[in-house]
C-alpha cells in the first residue's frame, strides 16, 4: 500500500477534470494529480468525433479530437501528473483519496483539496421506466458508439433512435458510417435534433412527442411500442433501440464515501462553492449536475473553475 | 465446468439446472454413480431460480403441507451450505409489522401460532421496533421478529451447487434440450435430447417451468400448471441502510394463493421489494408493467414512508411453476418406473432445495437405485472472491499477486478484471453469466459502462468469436447485421 500527498487531487481525466487541472497549473498550484480509471485520458472525448464543442481555453468552437490534442499538449507542457488505470474508490475525511492501480496496488493520497470530475453515467431504460421485457439490443448512445468503434461491427439490423440528446446524433453518424439502417427516430419532445433534421428529410420517419413505453422480445429485441400524450400506441418492429437522453451524475464514489445526495434531483449535494458534504471535496462537470448539452457543461465548468480555484488557493 | 460431449449412458439423468436440479446433482455426487444434468439454457439457474427474490424463509403459513415442512427443515441447512459452498448468505431476520390495530391483533395470534409450531419468535414492542428500525412507519404498533429468516443470491447458490457437483464427478451439459423420454415396459429407458440419446433407468424431472412438458413425455397428464408471475423492484444500494431486516406488513387474509411478499436488503446490499403474484400469460411472460411497479410501491411504502421509491435501478419478473391442484411441491415416484418428480416447486423452493434433494435420493433408493458412498467426496467449493469484500490490505495484496485485481471493470459494483476472467475460466460464456457470477453490470448504471469491457474479455480470454457473443445465449447476440 502506498501513501502519497498532493495539493489537489482531481478524480477523472475527462473534459472537466483536464480543464480544471490546466487552470490550476496556470494559477500556480503546484502539486496537481489527476486519477483516471481508463487506460487513456479524455473520457467522452475519446469516443466523439462529430459533435462540435467549445474549447475551455479560448472558448472557440472545436471538435472532440482536436480538443483532446490540446489537452495532451497541455499535460506535457505544464507537466501535469496523470495516473491512468487508476480508479478512485472512496474518499475519506481529510480528505484522503483511496484508489487502486494495477501496478501500485492500493494508493492513498492525502490532499488539501479533492475535485470529483468523474462525469455522469448514461440514462438507461430503467431510468426512463421503459417497461416490458429485457432483451439484447438496447444500448445507450455512448455504449453503441464504443461498440461500433472498438469492434468495428454492426450492432443491429433495424435501429430505432430514441431520445433528445446530442450524443444520439453522434451515435447516428457512427451507425451511418458502418452502414447500419435507421428505421425510425422517436423524440419525446416537439423538436428536431440538429443534424437529425437532415436525415428526417432523407426519408427516415420521425416521431415527435412520442415516448417508447414497451419492449418486446425475449432474446433479441423484436419490437417497441410508442405512445403519444393521449396514450395512443403504435408498434414499431426493430431489433435495436438506441437511447439518447444524456447523462446523470454517477454518484458511486460519493455513495462509497457516505457523502450527501440530493434525493429529489439525484445529484450530489453541493454548496454555492461547489463543495460536497465532505469537507474540501468539490464536484464539477457531469458529476455535479445534469446538463442538456456538452457546451452548457463546458461553459459552466469554465464559470465555476474560478470559484473552485478561489477556494482551493 | 460444463461438459461438451453427451455421454451415451448414465445411472441418473436430471432434467433442469435450476436450484432444485443442481441441489439434486450435488446430493447424488456423494455416491458412486454416473450422473448427468441437462439444461436447455446456456447456464444454470436461469429459469425459475433467476426470478427469485433470494429470501430464505423461516416458515410458510401452510405448515402441514409438504412445502411447509420442508421449509422449516431447509432453512436450518443454510449456514452449513454457505460454509461448504462459499456463497453469500446472512440472516437479517424477518420483522412482521403491525401497522394498525387489526394487524396488531393478528400478530398476537401469529405469535402464539409460531410458538406452537416451534418457530423461534420474539415480540417486539413499539419502542424496541423503533430502535431496531429507526425509519419504520411511526404508526407501527408492534412487530414479531423471526431471527432465522435469511437472504442469499439464488443464482450464485445454484452455481455453487453446480460447481461442487461437477468437482465430484457430475456431468452438466448446457444448451441441451430434452425432446423426449423413451420407456420400455413402463420403465424409463433413455432420454432423448437435441444432441443425442442417453440410456438411463432413472430420470429426475426438475424442469421447473417445463415440468409439465417433461411429464407429458412419459404420458403423465394429470396436473395442470398455473404460471405465477412475480415482479421485483431493485433500488440503489446507497439506500441499503435505510432498513436492515426483511420486513412485511402482517397479512390479514390467509390464502395459499396469495404471496405476501416483503421488503429486504438483498445479500449484495440493494433494497429489493417484491414479489407480487399474478397469473402469467404463459411460461415466458417476463413482462413488467407500470401497474405492477405501482402496486408494489403502494403495498410496501407504508413500512418505510420516507423510502425514496423513485431510485429504482432495475425491475424484473420471475415466473413460477405451480401445480394448480395442490399448490404444493410435487416430489416422488410416478406411474412410470424410474421417472421421479421434483417439480412444480413454488415458494419456498429455494429454502427447501437441500431437503428436496435429500427426499429425491430417498425416493431413488426406494425405487431400486443402489447408493454407495464415495470415499473421496469433497463438500467444499470456493467462490470467486470479489474485491468489494476485501479490506484495503487484502486488496493491496491481491493486486500484488495479480495486477488484474487493480483494474476495475464495473465501478458501480466494484468488480475487477481478475474476477471477470475467473468467471470466464469457470465457464461463463455470455454477458449474463459473467453478471451473475461477479455482479458486473448489476449496479446503478446497469451495464452501460462495463458492457464493452465484458465483450472484450469474453473475446480475448474466453476465445469466443465476436459474432457469438451474446447477452444470454443463442438468439441474444450483440453484433448482428454484418
Amino acid at each position: 500500500m502506498e501513501e502519497w500527498s498532493g495539493d489537489t487531487v482531481i478524480i477523472g481525466a475527462g473534459l472537466t477534470g483536464l480543464a480544471l487541472a490546466a487552470q490550476l497549473k496556470d494559477r500556480g498550484v503546484e502539486n496537481v494529480i489527476i486519477l483516471e480509471m481508463d487506460e487513456d485520458i479524455g473520457g467522452l472525448l475519446r469516443w466523439l468525433k462529430h459533435l462540435k464543442l467549445i474549447s475551455p481555453f479560448d472558448k472557440n468552437e472545436i471538435l472532440p479530437t482536436e480538443l483532446l490534442d490540446v489537452y495532451r499538449s497541455k499535460i506535457t507542457e505544464m507537466n501535469i501528473q496523470v495516473l491512468t488505470n487508476t480508479t478512485a474508490i472512496k474518499i475519506e475525511e481529510g480528505p484522503r483519496v483511496i484508489s487502486v492501480n494495477p501496478k501500485i496496488g492500493v494508493l492513498k493520497i492525502n490532499a488539501k483539496k479533492v475535485v470529483i470530475a468523474t462525469g455522469g453515467r448514461e440514462i438507461n431504460q430503467y431510468d426512463l421506466r421503459i417497461l416490458g421485457s429485457r432483451p439484447s439490443g438496447i444500448f445507450t448512445s455512448l455504449t453503441a458508439i464504443q461498440l461500433i468503434r472498438r469492434f468495428n461491427k454492426k450492432i443491429g439490423k433495424d435501429v430505432v433512435l430514441y431520445g433528445n440528446n446530442e450524443i444520439l446524433v453522434e451515435a447516428y453518424l457512427w451507425l451511418k458510417e458502418i452502414g447500419m439502417r435507421v428505421k425510425a427516430i422517436v423524440c419525446p419532445e416537439n423538436r428536431k435534433l440538429g443534424i437529425l433534421e437532415a436525415i428526417s428529410d432523407e426519408g427516415i420517419p420521425f416521431y415527435r412527442k412520442k415516448k417508447v413505453v414497451f419492449l418486446d422480445g425475449l432474446k433479441r429485441l423484436q419490437s417497441i411500442t410508442i405512445s403519444d400524450e393521449n396514450g395512443d400506441m403504435e408498434k414499431i418492429m426493430c431489433d435495436t433501440l438506441i437511447l439518447g437522453f444524456g447523462f446523470t451524475p454517477d454518484i458511486t464514489i460519493l455513495a462509497n464515501s457516505a457523502g450527501e445526495i440530493d434525493l429529489e434531483k439525484k445529484v450530489p449535494q453541493i454548496d454555492e462553492k461547489y463543495m460536497t458534504s465532505i469537507k474540501n471535496v468539490f464536484a464539477c462537470g457531469h458529476f455535479a449536475k445534469r446538463y442538456t448539452t456538452m457546451k452548457k457543461a463546458i461553459e459552466e465548468t469554465i464559470a465555476i473553475t474560478d470559484k473552485i480555484i478561489e477556494t482551493i488557493n | 465446468m460444463f461438459s461438451e460431449n453427451l455421454p451415451s449412458e448414465a445411472d441418473v439423468v436430471i432434467i433442469g439446472g435450476g436450484v432444485i436440479g443442481c441441489s439434486i446433482a450435488r446430493e447424488l455426487s456423494k455416491y458412486k454413480l454416473k450422473v448427468v444434468l441437462l439444461e436447455k439454457e446456456s447456464d444454470v439457474g436461469w429459469g425459475v431460480t433467476k426470478g427469485n427474490m433470494g429470501i430464505v424463509h423461516p416458515f410458510v403459513p401452510q405448515m402441514k403441507m409438504l412445502k411447509g415442512k420442508l421449509c422449516i427443515e431447509g432453512n436450518k441447512r443454510f449456514d452449513e451450505l454457505a460454509r461448504e459452498l462459499d456463497f453469500p448468505f446472512r440472516r437479517p431476520g424477518l420483522l412482521i409489522v403491525a401497522l394498525n390495530w387489526l394487524q396488531f391483533l393478528a400478530i398476537i395470534i401469529a405469535y402464539f401460532w409460531l410458538k406452537k409450531h416451534k418457530v423461534k419468535v420474539y415480540w417486539i414492542s413499539r419502542s424496541k421496533l423503533r430502535k431496531l428500525e429507526p425509519n419504520v412507519n411511526k404508526k407501527a404498533k408492534a412487530a414479531l421478529l423471526v431471527p432465522s429468516a435469511g437472504v442469499t443470491d439464488p443464482v450464485q447458490y445454484t452455481i455453487a451447487l453446480a460447481e461442487n457437483a461437477v468437482a465430484n464427478g457430475v456431468k452438466i451439459l448446457v444448451n441441451t434440450e430434452v425432446v423426449g423420454i423413451e420407456t420400455k415396459n413402463n420403465r424409463v429407458h433413455a432420454v432423448l435430447t437435441d444432441r443425442g440419446k442417453i440410456l438411463t433407468r432413472f430420470v429426475i424431472n426438475a424442469a421447473g417451468l417445463c415440468s409439465d412438458k417433461v411429464e407429458e413425455m412419459v404420458g403423465i397428464k394429470e396436473r395442470k400448471m398455473w404460471h405465477g408471475k412475480g415482479i421485483m423492484l431493485v433500488f440503489d444500494k446507497v439506500f441499503g441502510d435505510l432498513y436492515h431486516h426483511i420486513m412485511a406488513p402482517m397479512p390479514i387474509k390467509m390464502d395459499p394463493r396469495t404471496k405476501g411478499g416483503a421488503i429486504a436488503i438483498y445479500v449484495h446490499g440493494n433494497p429489493i421489494w417484491g414479489p407480487n403474484l399474478i397469473e402469467a400469460k404463459g411460461k415466458s411472460d417476463f413482462y413488467v408493467s407500470e401497474e405492477d411497479i405501482k402496486m408494489l410501491i403502494e403495498k410496501f411504502k407504508n413500512l418505510i414512508p420516507d423510502f425514496p421509491t423513485d431510485w429504482i435501478i432495475k425491475y424484473f419478473a420471475g415466473v413460477r411453476a405451480i401445480d394448480d391442484n395442490s399448490w404444493d411441491f410435487v416430489i416422488g415416484p410416478t406411474k412410470v418406473k424410474g421417472f421421479i418428480n421434483a417439480s412444480y416447486i413454488l415458494s419456498p423452493g429455494l429454502t427447501a432445495s437441500n431437503v428436496i434433494a435429500e427426499k429425491v435420493i430417498e425416493v431413488l433408493e426406494k425405487e431400486g437405485l443402489k447408493l454407495v458412498k464415495k470415499p473421496d467426496y469433497n463438500p467444499y467449493r470456493k467462490g470467486i472472491r470479489g474485491i468489494n469484500t476485501m479490506s484495503l490490505e487484502e486488496l493491496d495484496k491481491a493486486i500484488k499477486n495479480n495486477a488484474k485485481y487493480g483494474k476495475i471493470v464495473c465501478l458501480c459494483e466494484m468488480v475487477s478484471e481478475a474476477e471477470v476472467i475467473e468467471a470466464i475460466n469457470r465457464g461463463a460464456k455470455t454477458i449474463d453469466s459473467i453478471k451473475f457470477r461477479t455482479r458486473a453490470g448489476m449496479g446503478r448504471c446497469q451495464g452501460g459502462r462495463c458492457l464493452v469491457k465484458l465483450i472484450e474479455l469474453l473475446h480475448t480470454e474466453g476465445k469466443i468469436e465476436l459474432d457469438k457473443i451474446s447477452l444470454k445465449g443463442e438468439g441474444s447476440y450483440i453484433f448482428v447485421g454484418d
